[in-house]
């Protein structure tokens, strides 16, 4: 391999990990349809058995809206 | 039919450019946008605003830092080209592929690395700032996606009705569907869903978890209600093409007001070491003239590899100035700990060791070849 070809290829490789870190910093939760603590509430059953009895309540009293949802 | 040089000119320097800007900048769930099923000149015409917007800024960075563009030359270069009587092979001087290796590919190559770049950027850029939330001219086509992440909170419109600060868990949705002359009534949590592929407006089908499907029952007293029914299965695709209407319940976590300022402040200040990690990497390469010093002569003169492994060092080092970190179970930024500040002095330690390292092996190498 000569210098050119070496640097031509450092050069390619840059640029690929110029466009994962391009990516990574992007990265962002608020663009997922389930949120990080959405997935983690999901996937506890304890937590969803909260979020169920809440939804239940708020569904119970008639009031148009987002839940709210105390997991404290 | 036949292609001219001009057709030729126009599609490789402007329009596939610009089309690669359009096809990144609508990433993830604005694919659709793109319009792949849009007429061909509706396409060609949209993909040529952001091509010659990148094709001048191309030439102006070339010129910049590359070297000198002589437009007149490209231009009679172009012409000698168009003409059938001109013999490139009886011309002294530079050789056609000269020309080509020494000045149009390394001009090509830029303009399309840029074409990526800009794309890859701006449409992330747009999302990151949350732009599209602010000024309508930069929201992208796809509502559905501002519903189902409960992003449209942060629309003007919207902002009345609802608290900012809660956090986002998951959108619950009741979807009606017409289906043999009937209604039928589905409810889940949306994990995902599909948009028309001909209407990026038009929703295609949702995904749904834990979902239910409501059919009328009579109770003791012989009164006729809704009752709903749980569906054996993971997830329950229904198919929009008939909606009616769509009932969806946002769930936010309550009491997360600070914490959630406290998350985004800290998210900030990762991304902001990212960012200051991602601007330094040009002074690896390109001197400063202000930066005097003999430890950043040593640097500069490291080879390319040995500089890109030193790279890792300074995100590294910027990684000191960071002292959040992301906890893998509750996806939480939380302050580090003891035991995660000595890995990251220790890591800055052995990673300038092996950059150090790197840099020897590669100059050693370079070497068999000088």
């Amino acid at each position: 391999m000569k210098k050119n070809d070496w640097d031509a290829f450092a050069a390619l490789l840059m640029i690929v990990l110029a466009v994962f870190a391009i990516l990574e910093f992007f990265r962002n939760d608020r663009n997922q349809l389930i949120s990080a603590r959405g997935r983690a509430v999901l996937n506890d059953p304890a937590l969803m058995k909260k979020v169920s009895a809440q939804l239940a309540e708020h569904e119970k009293k008639g009031v148009s809206g987002p839940v709210v949802v105390n997991l404290h | 039919m036949e292609i001219t040089w001009g057709f030729l000119l126009l599609f490789t320097v402007f329009i596939f450019p610009g089309l690669i800007i359009r096809r990144l900048y609508f990433f993830g769930e604005f694919s659709k946008q793109f319009g792949y099923n849009d007429p061909l000149l509706k396409t060609v015409a949209y993909a040529l605003v952001p091509g010659i917007i990148n094709a001048t800024l191309s030439f102006l960075l070339y010129d910049g830092l590359i070297g000198d563009v002589d437009l007149g030359r490209v231009f009679d270069a172009y012409k000698d080209m168009s003409d059938g009587a001109y013999r490139h092979a009886k011309v002294t001087g530079l050789s056609l592929d000269d020309h080509f290796r020494s000045e149009v590919l390394p001009f090509l190559a830029l303009l399309y690395v840029q074409s990526f770049m800009v794309g890859l950027l701006s449409g992330q850029l747009v999302r990151w700032t949350a732009l599209d939330t602010k000024f309508k001219i930069f929201r992208f086509k796809n509502q559905w996606f501002y519903l189902f992440t409960g992003l449209h909170r942060r629309f003007k419109k919207y902002q009345p009705h609802f608290t900012e600060g809660n956090l986002f868990l998951f959108v619950k949705a009741d979807v009606l569907i017409e289906a043999g002359g009937t209604t039928k009534l589905y409810s889940g949590t949306v994990v995902d869903y599909e948009l028309d592929p001909n209407d990026c407006r038009e929703l295609s089908k949702v995904v749904l978890k834990d979902a239910q499907r409501y059919s009328k029952k009579t109770d003791q007293q012989g009164k006729e209600m809704m009752a709903p029914k749980t569906i054996p299965g993971n997830l329950l695709i229904v198919d929009c093409s008939k909606l009616v209407n769509i009932n969806l319940t946002h769930v936010y976590e309550t009491d997360e007001e600070r914490s959630s300022r406290k998350q985004s402040f800290r998210q900030s200040w990762n991304n902001w070491t990212v960012l200051v990690s991602m601007l330094l990497f040009p002074l690896l390469f390109f001197r400063v003239p202000a930066i005097q010093a003999d430890w950043y002569a040593t640097l500069l003169a490291m080879t390319v590899v040995g500089k890109l492994f030193f790279w890792v060092v300074v995100i590294q080092a910027v990684q000191l100035f960071n002292p959040f970190v992301k906890d893998p179970k509750t996806m939480d930024f939380r302050i580090a700990r003891g035991k995660e500040w000595a890995v990251k002095v220790v890591l800055l330690g052995v990673l300038y060791g092996v950059a150090v390292g790197i840099d020897n092996l590669s100059k050693w190498f370079l070497s068999l070849f000088a």
